[in-house]
């Protein structure tokens, strides 16, 4: 497929791909690689630092931080592609029928919308965990609420740009009924932007849970979280610098792939963008 | 008149010209202003005019694509504004459109087999994969497009191509009429002759009607069999298309054929030059929409609407000029 | 122009008072009672304290009249009393805001500062080793999160992880009237942090923006006319990439508000959102309610600023 070939030309494309494939890998095959228990606590070797037994040491309740680290990528995965598949399919569908609808009604959908943008995204997120509370379900919601705007405003642009085109108008001419041409001939053409906006939301979003994490309000303790990991890691940084160390780097190296990922996106399917970077 | 295919009455559309912080409207737009016309079957009825008369809301307003403010659309003796649900999609078959712009008329992200086949699918959902790329490939080629291109997609194609998947589109269904919305006006000389001959050919063997809509007047003269001129909303003109071309009463026409570089006319044609503003359609002059730039006219134009009246047989002008020759219609 | 100022001060006030609605409906969408939660958590509470603290938040009065009370409490400056701290919220908020306000206005400017020139620099060097050095470091700048960014300074700095001698001081903070150059080494390495992400996101969209300006028709008329490349730059490049840099600024003004949550907690420096978290744990929803109004208020106001410089900027935009 030519659409292949050209992904695997871009270089950020590949270099992405080679980060984010094994993240995604750990997801699955975490629990078989991890040594220990993510949870199972070894009193006698708190903050110690790495050791055959324990690669990256352990934390200050002497459990496997290594253990952690492959587990703690679940939550915020789950959390970023969960949250942002029901932005992305909320967004989409809000901003393809205002586009479509468009006057006062399509007005109407799209200024609702766009009240959540209001917000600063990480105070709208505390205000709703602190209200439901925090766990990774509420969190998903909390992603999806939050992005869906984005997907929106995009996909109500390009519906009124593609909704005037006469290929449309001749689909409305052959009968096709409303739903059947919004799914079959404006979301296929409208779609482009809106998978850029999947890969940037996606590193949005995880940077949106790990910094909730981190403040102690998004997943909660035992269960690992990069992000709370580096929180509970804050106090301990003269001691074992390992602890605040692996799990930064992996943050950080997973939001640059995906950050990555959308612009090779970008550059694969829409050249006609001007380079931003 | 033979056989009467499609009436049309009294059809008008105007549009709210929206502004302001609430979207007030500040005035109408009147795109179609009382146009009536009928197109026998078998025949090319031309529609010529420039841009902005009008007649691309006119063609949307007959297939239904738009909804006419007043007036009655009749196909085969049957109003298709009173027609709603299955009834509309059964006539929707039967009337098609041929689009001006090769390269937005086509879906991008769709093949050619899929793009001609969508109108077959949308009416016959239970049509089978090995049917429906028989009757793709026969469309194909009857618009002389090669069958290994059936999988390709539009931005491999020409624009002369282009536009011959969009007639295969078009006649997919067997239609009775087919309004050809500038057709060739985006395409190279050499191709619009092309595509021209391809429209006249399968106009006989398909039986087809065509309205032809066209801001070229020889390129309408070369095709129809009667031509109707529309200026800012309303048909100033209709009759036969050599007669036109010879006679052109309405002041309008005149200048329109005048304009038309053709070494062939004997007496050379004096190029008459409108004076005056285009009148913005918002807000048309009261009586005659030409009367701020007509040579001719009088107050009563000024002040008056002239109506579309039988000159003689076969010829309605719509001008004060006219009046003592024709009857009321 | 006023019309214009007018227009998009109505629309300010709109999203105000949206905000203010949804934040006031939040409490009461919440499964449980809010004076419950209060006052218990996980413990059982004594009903009659549950009852009192519900007459004291208004929670019996009937929606509507709450909620009148609740808006026009917050214009006239109370919102309500603090569970936790036993003080009006606004005073609580009042002593913190001015804290968050400085260290945010802190890191824009400095985002401001480092990031524009740099963007414009690598828009002339595109292509070079320069520009790329430069790209590279935005893209790592807008990936890695504050508080990451936050502890690799203090590493630095403040423990030493270098061996450069540094050893400024990590946390706290300290009022300036008490020592100008300690309140100055404490404001630093927070609001550096907070700058160096915002500044990367700027430092692209101006090199972007640059970059068109560059390509433009306008500019290369210019140039044919013979004016000097450096004054082309200066007088008409700089001038027409600036105005969609100030978008870009105002968009980042939601990034700004998130990573002072964030930079706060690391530094312990005692602002507006280290008091949102710590009300968020102990479930103050007064306090949670008026911090989160302010912020967004302030987030919608400056908002409202850059709106207006826009249109002061680009007539096209009126």
């Amino acid at each position: 497929m030519k659409m292949l070939a050209q992904c695997v030309k871009n270089k950020k494309f590949v270099f992405s791909a080679i980060v984010l494939i094994p993240i995604l890998l750990m997801i699955f095959l975490g629990p078989v690689i991890a040594p220990h228990d993510p949870l199972e606590m070894d009193t006698s070797h708190t903050l110690a630092g790495s050791s055959p037994a324990y690669p990256m040491g352990t934390d200050e309740y002497g459990r496997c931080i290594f253990s952690r680290l492959l587990y703690g990528v679940r939550p915020s995965m789950q959390v970023a592609l969960v949250g942002t598949l029901g932005a992305f399919v909320a967004g989409s569908l809000l901003g393809i029928v205002a586009g479509y609808a468009g006057g006062k009604a399509g007005s109407l959908i799209m200024r609702c919308v766009e009240t959540i943008l209001c917000f600063p995204s990480i105070l709208l997120a505390m205000m709703v965990v602190a209200l439901f509370g925090t766990g990774v379900r509420n969190l998903i919601i909390v992603v999806a609420i939050l992005y869906t705007p984005h997907f929106a405003r995009i996909a109500h642009s390009s519906t009124l740009k593609v909704r005037k085109m006469e290929y449309v108008e001749n689909e409305v001419s052959i009968g096709a009924s409303t739903p059947r041409v919004l799914a079959g001939t404006i979301f296929p053409n409208v779609l482009s932007p809106l998978i850029i906006q999947v890969s940037l939301t996606i590193s949005s979003a995880i940077l949106l849970e790990s910094g909730l994490s981190f403040l102690g309000l998004g997943v909660q303790p035992p269960a690992p979280s990069w992000g709370q990991m580096i929180g509970d890691a804050r106090s301990f940084l003269s001691v074992n610098a390992m602890y605040i160390f692996w799990p930064s780097l992996c943050l950080c190296l997973t939001i640059l792939a995906a950050n990555l990922m959308g612009d090779a996106l970008r550059d694969i399917l829409d050249p006609k963008l001007k380079e931003s970077f | 008149m033979g056989d009467i295919l499609l009436d049309v009455h009294h059809v008008s559309k105007t549009f709210p010209v929206k502004g302001g912080m609430f979207s007030r409207s500040k005035g109408f737009v009147h795109a179609v202003d009382d146009v009536s016309f009928q197109v026998e079957r078998g025949e090319t009825f031309g529609l010529v005019g420039e841009s902005g008369c009008g007649k691309s809301t006119l063609s949307r307003a007959l297939l239904q694509l738009i909804s006419a403010d007043s007036g009655e659309i009749l196909f085969e003796g049957r109003d298709l504004r009173a027609m709603k649900g299955r009834e509309l999609q059964t006539q929707r078959s039967r009337m098609r459109m041929v689009f001006q712009k090769p390269f937005t008329s086509l879906d991008p992200r769709r093949t050619v087999r899929e793009i001609i086949a969508a109108p077959i699918r949308v009416h016959d959902r239970r049509i089978g994969a090995a049917e429906l790329e028989k009757q793709v490939l026969e469309l194909m080629d009857k618009v002389g497009l090669s069958p290994t291109y059936i999988d390709r997609y539009p931005h491999e194609f020409s624009g002369g191509q282009r536009q011959r998947i969009g007639i295969a589109r078009a006649i997919a269904l067997d239609p009775e009429l087919i309004i050809c919305d500038e057709p060739v006006s985006a395409l190279d000389v050499s191709i619009q002759a092309q595509i021209l001959n391809l429209l006249k050919d399968l106009q006989q063997k398909q039986n087809l009607t065509y309205i032809f809509i066209s801001h070229n007047l020889s390129v309408v003269n070369h095709m129809s069999d009667r031509i109707a001129v529309m200026y800012l909303g309303s048909i100033v003109e209709i009759a036969k298309a050599d007669a036109l071309y010879e006679r052109a009463m309405h002041p309008y026409t005149q200048a329109l054929l005048s304009a038309i570089p053709d070494p062939s006319i004997a007496g050379k044609r004096r190029r008459i030059i409108l004076t005056g503003d285009i009148p913005s359609p918002v807000n048309p002059p009261k009586g005659c929409r030409f009367s701020t730039r007509c040579a001719h006219a009088t107050e009563r134009c000024r002040a008056e609407r002239p109506r579309l009246l039988d000159v003689e047989e076969g010829y309605k002008v719509a001008c004060f000029l006219y009046e003592s020759k024709g009857g009321l219609k | 122009m006023t019309r214009f100022i007018l227009k998009r001060l109505g629309i300010s006030l709109i999203m105000l008072l949206a905000v203010s609605t949804i934040v006031f409906l939040m409490i009461h969408m919440m499964p449980g009672d809010p004076a419950l939660m209060m006052l218990g958590g996980d413990s059982n509470p004594d009903p009659a304290a549950v009852a009192v603290l519900r007459e004291e938040l208004g929670l019996n009065k009937p929606l509507p009249v709450q909620y009148k009370d609740w808006v026009l409490g917050a214009v006239g400056g109370d919102l309500g009393h603090s569970y936790s701290e036993k003080i009006p919220v606004m005073q609580s908020i009042a002593t913190r805001l001015p804290r968050t306000l400085e260290l945010a206005g802190a890191a824009m400017l400095l985002a401001c500062i480092i990031g524009l020139p740099l963007g414009v620099w690598s828009a002339l060097r595109r292509g070079k080793t320069s520009d790329l050095v430069m790209t590279t470091g935005a893209s790592l700048g807008t990936s890695i999160p504050v508080y990451v960014m936050g502890y690799i300074f203090i590493a630095v700095f403040c423990l030493d992880g270098f061996g450069l001698g540094f050893s400024m001081p990590s946390s706290g903070y300290m009022d300036i009237s008490r020592s100008v150059g300690g309140h100055f080494t404490r404001l630093v390495l927070p609001a550096l942090t907070l700058a160096l992400g915002i500044a990367a996101s700027i430092m692209r969209m101006t090199r972007s923006s640059m970059l068109d300006a560059l390509s433009g028709e306008s500019v290369r008329a210019l140039r044919a006319k013979g004016l000097s490349e450096s004054k082309v730059i200066i007088r008409h490049v700089i001038r027409n990439a600036f105005i969609p840099v100030v978008t870009i600024i105002g968009l980042q003004f939601g990034n700004l508000i998130g990573g002072t949550v964030l930079c706060e907690t690391v530094f312990n420096w005692p602002g507006l959102s280290t008091l949102l978290v710590k009300a968020i744990n102990q479930r103050d929803y007064p306090l949670i309610q008026g911090c989160i109004l302010v912020m967004s208020s302030v987030f919608i106001l400056a908002n409202l600023v850059v709106d207006v410089l826009y249109g002061i900027l680009d007539p096209r935009a009126r």
